[in-house]
C-alpha cells in the first residue's frame, strides 16, 4: 500500500512542480520572445527584484486592505446569519425570500458601484459596503443549507437527554451548522476582498487597489507584478486556511469506510 | 408499586394542510410497576411511538384530564435522571464519534471525564461495540448504530427506561442475544422497562406483561400477563403457544381497525 | 393561503410603490435617487433612441458581444478541464489544491496587469470574464463527474454498453444536474466578471454607459442601466433553470 500511495504522491508533486514551472517559463518566455511589449510586462526576475522594495511600499496599503476587508466580512456576514436565520425559521419566509437571496448571489452587484459612490462618496464607508454586500448573498445562502442541516429528531434527542438550551445549541445545532458555515464563510472571503479590491481600483485613494491602480498607470511594471504576487499570495493563504479549517470541520461528513 | 402511570391519556394530531384532526391514542391508561418489563405490540401506527414520547414527556397530551406520573409526581418535561429513552431511529450526532456518542447523555451530569468514559466502555463492551469507539457514525452499520444507541441510553443508568423498536435493525441472531442480555442487565439492575417490538417472539421472550394495542384511534386492546417461568426457552410448547395467543390478539387488534375506517379521523370546521 | 412566490411578486410591487411614493412625497434630490417611474421613462428613451446615451446599442451590443465570447471560452476549457480532472485521479489530486488558489485569489487585483497585456478592449474583458467565471464550471463539472454512483457504471458494463451508450445514458444524466448547476453559476459569474471589468476601465459597453449616466448625473438612465444590466443576469439565471427544469428530473 504505501509503496503506491508514496509513487502516486510523488506523481502528484512532480505535476505542481511542473505547472509552476510551465507558468513561470511561459510568464518569462512571453517576454523574451517579444510577444509583448517589455513596458507592460516584468520578468519573473524583474518581479523578484522588486520584491523586498515593493513590500515595503506595499504594506500599509496592504494593511489598509485587510482592515476594510475585516469590517466589510464582519457585516456581511453579520447581517446574513441574522438575516439569514430569521427568514428561515418558518418554511413560508424561507421560500418567499430565499430566491431573492439565491439570485443575489451572481446578479451583477458590481452596477451599484457609482450608485453607491453617489450616496457614501468616494470613502471608506463605500469600499466597507460594497465589500459587506458582496459577501452577504453567498454567506446567507449558506447560512439557509445549514440550517437544513439541523434534524429534528436530534434536537429530540438532546431534549430526552436532558440538554438545556444552550447545551443544545451548542452540542446539537452549532456542529450540525459548523461545516456548511464555514464554506459559506470561505465564498463570503472570497467575494469580500473581490468587493474591497474593486473599489480600490475604481475609486479610492487608498489601499492596495489603489497602490496597483497607480503602479500600472506609470508603468512601474516590476513594482506592479511584485504588488500583485505579494497580495496574492497573501489573500491566497487567507481564504485557503478557511477552506482548509472548513474541511476540517467537515471531516465527519466525509471520512471513508 | 406504579412506578410510571398514564391515566386516561389521549393524543389529537392536526394536519393543518387538510384542516382534520386525527385521534391517535384514545384514553389509554398504563402502568408498569417496579422492576417490571412491561411490552407493548400493536399494529404499524397505531401509536406506540406517539405513547412513549408522552410518556418520556417530550410530547404533550391533549388536555382533557389525563396524565403521566413518574413516582406520583406529573411528568411535564423530559426526566433524564429518572427515565432514559431509546428512540426508534437510532439518532446519532455523525460529528461525533461511537463513544462521544455515547457519552452525550452524560455529559450534563456531575462525572469525571474518566468516570464518563469508564461507563461508556462498560456499555460498549456489552454489546460488543469497543473496538469501534473512536468510528464515526457513519462508518458503522445500521444494526451497529442501533445498538450504540442502546448503550447511550443504558449508560444513563436511569431506573425507568423506554424502548422502541430497539432491536428493529439487527439480525434474528444479534436480536436473540441482545435480547437475552438486555433481560439479564435489567433483571440484575432492577429496571422498569417499557419496551415496543413488533416480533412476537421478542414479546413473549422479554416481557412480564404485553399490553395489545389497537389502531386508529390507539387503545389498549388488552394487557396480558407472561407467565412463562424464567429462564424462558425460544422453542418450547408453552413458549409457542403463548406466541400464538399473542398472534390471536394482534389480529384482533387488526381486524378491528380494518372495520372501522370511519374512525380514523373527523372533518374540523375550516379555519 | 397565496404561495410564497406570489407573496414575493407583491413585496416587489409594494417596494416599488412605496419607493415611488417616499420619493415622490419626500422630495429627495433628483440626483440622488430617481423615482421607478423616472427610471421607466429613462429607459424607454433609450430603447427608442431618444436620449443622449452614447451609442446605446451598439454598447449594449458590445457587453453582450464580450459575455458571449468570454462564457463560451469558459465552458469549453471548464467543461474539458473539469473532466479531465475528474477522470485523472492523480492530475486531479495534483490541480486540486492550485485550482482552488486560483480561485481563492480575488482575480480583480490581476485586471491592471491584464490590461497592461491584453489591453483593454474585448480581449481584455473577455478574459477577464473567462477568469471569474471559469471555476465554478470546472469544480462543478468535476464533482459532477466524480459523484456518479459506481454501481451504475459497473451496471452499464455488464450490460455491455459501449462507451457511447455509457457517457449518453449513464454519466450524463447522473452528472447532469450538478453540471448544470455550474454552467448556470458560471453565466453570472462571467457577467459579473465582464461587468467589472466594463467599469473598471470605462471606455466601451454597457460599462462607458452607466460611467456617461453616473459622470452626468442622470440618475434615472444611471438606475435604468442598473436594471438592464441585472436584467440580463436574471434572463440568464431563468433560461438555465428552465432548461435545469426541463433536463433533469
Ligand atoms: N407529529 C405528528 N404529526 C401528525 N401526525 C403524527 C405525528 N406523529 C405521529 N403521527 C401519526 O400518529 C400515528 C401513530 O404514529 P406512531 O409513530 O406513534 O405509530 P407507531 O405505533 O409507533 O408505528 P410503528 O410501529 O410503525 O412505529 C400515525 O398515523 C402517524 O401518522
Ligand atoms: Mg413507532
Amino acid at each position: 500500500m504505501s509503496a503506491a500511495s508514496s509513487s502516486a504522491t510523488r506523481t502528484v508533486i512532480a505535476i505542481r512542480l511542473a505547472c509552476g514551472v510551465l507558468a513561470l517559463l511561459a510568464w518569462d518566455l512571453s517576454l523574451r520572445l517579444g510577444l509583448i511589449d517589455p513596458l507592460f510586462l516584468a520578468t519573473p526576475l524583474q518581479t523578484f527584484q522588486a520584491l523586498p522594495k515593493t513590500a515595503v511600499a506595499s504594506l500599509p496599503h496592504i494593511a489598509v486592505s485587510f482592515l476594510s476587508f475585516f469590517q466589510a466580512l464582519a457585516l456581511g456576514v453579520g447581517a446574513a446569519v441574522v438575516v439569514g436565520y430569521l427568514v428561515n425559521t418558518s418554511t413560508y419566509a424561507s421560500r418567499m425570500f430565499m430566491p431573492i437571496f439565491q439570485a443575489g448571489v451572481t446578479l451583477p452587484k458590481v452596477t451599484l458601484l457609482p450608485v453607491l459612490v453617489l450616496w457614501l462618496g468616494i470613502e471608506k464607508t463605500t469600499i466597507i459596503t460594497y465589500g459587506a454586500l458582496s459577501a452577504f448573498f453567498p454567506m446567507i445562502v449558506n447560512v439557509a443549507a445549514a440550517m437544513q442541516e439541523v434534524k429534528p429528531n436530534q434536537i429530540t434527542l438532546a431534549r430526552s437527554l436532558g440538554l438545556s438550551r444552550a447545551a443544545i445549541m451548542r452540542k446539537a445545532v452549532i456542529p450540525a451548522m459548523l461545516p456548511v458555515l464555514a464554506s459559506g464563510l470561505f465564498y463570503a472571503c472570497n467575494a469580500a476582498m473581490m468587493g474591497v479590491f474593486i473599489v480600490e481600483l475604481a475609486v479610492a485613494r487608498v489601499g492596495v487597489g489603489a497602490y496597483v491602480h497607480d503602479l500600472a498607470v506609470t508603468f512601474r511594471t516590476p513594482e506592479l507584478y511584485a504588488a500583485v504576487v505579494l497580495t496574492s499570495l497573501m489573500t491566497i493563504a487567507i481564504n485557503l486556511a478557511i477552506w482548509y479549517a472548513a474541511r476540517h470541520l467537515s471531516k465527519w461528513r466525509t471520512v471513508d469506510i | 408499586m406504579a412506578v410510571i402511570q398514564a391515566t386516561k391519556i389521549s393524543k389529537t394530531f392536526y394536519n393543518p394542510s387538510e384542516s382534520r384532526a386525527v385521534k391517535t391514542l384514545d384514553d389509554v391508561s398504563f402502568s408498569a410497576d417496579k422492576d417490571e418489563f412491561v411490552v407493548l405490540l400493536g399494529p404499524s401506527g397505531c401509536g406506540k411511538s406517539t405513547f412513549l414520547n408522552i410518556l418520556a414527556g417530550l410530547t404533550s397530551h391533549d388536555r382533557d384530564g389525563g396524565k403521566v406520573t413518574v413516582h406520583g409526581r406529573t411528568v411535564l418535561a423530559p426526566q433524564p435522571d429518572l427515565i432514559a429513552y431509546m428512540f426508534q431511529d437510532s439518532i446519532l450526532y455523525p460529528w461525533r464519534t461511537v463513544i462521544k456518542n455515547v457519552e452525550l447523555g452524560l455529559e450534563t451530569r456531575a462525572m469525571s471525564r474518566a468516570e464518563r468514559r469508564e461507563r461508556a466502555f462498560k456499555y460498549l463492551d456489552l454489546v460488543g461495540l469497543r473496538a469501534y469507539a473512536d468510528h464515526y457514525p457513519r462508518q458503522i452499520s445500521g444494526g451497529m448504530a442501533q445498538r450504540v444507541a442502546l448503550c447511550r441510553s443504558l449508560a444513563l443508568e436511569t431506573e425507568i427506561i423506554l424502548m422502541d423498536e430497539p432491536f428493529g435493525a439487527l439480525d434474528e441472531q444479534t436480536r436473540a442475544t441482545l435480547g437475552s442480555e438486555l433481560a439479564s442487565i435489567c433483571r440484575e439492575l432492577k429496571r422498569t422497562v417499557v419496551f415496543v417490538t413488533h416480533s412476537l417472539a421478542e414479546a413473549a421472550f422479554l416481557g412480564d406483561r404485553i399490553a395489545v394495542f389497537s389502531a386508529q384511534p390507539g387503545r389498549i386492546k388488552i394487557d396480558i400477563k407472561n407467565n412463562l417461568p424464567r429462564p424462558r426457552v425460544m422453542g418450547s410448547p408453552e413458549f409457542r403457544n403463548f406466541v400464538d395467543e399473542l398472534w390471536l390478539h394482534l389480529q384482533d387488534a387488526k381486524q378491528q381497525a380494518g372495520a372501522a375506517p370511519d374512525r380514523q379521523g373527523s372533518p374540523l370546521g375550516a379555519t | 393561503m397565496i404561495s410564497p412566490a406570489a407573496a414575493r411578486a407583491a413585496l416587489i410591487v409594494a417596494l416599488l410603490a412605496i419607493w415611488e411614493l417616499s420619493i415622490y412625497l419626500s422630495g429627495a434630490s433628483n440626483i440622488l435617487i430617481a423615482r421607478p417611474s423616472q427610471i421607466a421613462v429613462a429607459a424607454w428613451n433609450m430603447i427608442v433612441g431618444a436620449s443622449s446615451a452614447p451609442d446605446f446599442y451598439l454598447n449594449i451590443g458590445l457587453t453582450i458581444f464580450e459575455l458571449v465570447v468570454a462564457y463560451a471560452v469558459a465552458v469549453v476549457i471548464g467543461l474539458s478541464i473539469g473532466t479531465v480532472v475528474a477522470n485523472w485521479k492523480v492530475l486531479g489530486d495534483a490541480l486540486e489544491p492550485l485550482l482552488l488558489a486560483l480561485y481563492a485569489l480575488p482575480k480583480v487585483i490581476l485586471y491592471p496587469i491584464i490590461v497592461l497585456t491584453a489591453g483593454a478592449g474585448l480581449a481584455g474583458k473577455a478574459f477577464f470574464g473567462v477568469l471569474v467565471g471559469i471555476f465554478v464550471i470546472i469544480f462543478n463539472t468535476s464533482a459532477g463527474l466524480r459523484q456518479i454512483d459506481p454501481n451504475y457504471l459497473r451496471l452499464s458494463d455488464s450490460l455491455g454498453f459501449g462507451p457511447r451508450r455509457r457517457f449518453f445514458s449513464v454519466i450524463l444524466p447522473a452528472a447532469a444536474p450538478t453540471v448544470l448547476a455550474g454552467l448556470r453559476l458560471g453565466f453570472g459569474y462571467t457577467l459579473i466578471g465582464v461587468l467589472t471589468a466594463e467599469l473598471l476601465t470605462v471606455n466601451s459597453g454597457l460599462g462607458r454607459l452607466i460611467d456617461w449616466a453616473s459622470f452626468n448625473f442622470y440618475t434615472p438612465d444611471l438606475f435604468a442601466l442598473i436594471f438592464l444590466a441585472i436584467g440580463l443576469g436574471i434572463l440568464g439565471n431563468m433560461a438555465f433553470s428552465s432548461l435545469e427544469r426541463r433536463w433533469v428530473r
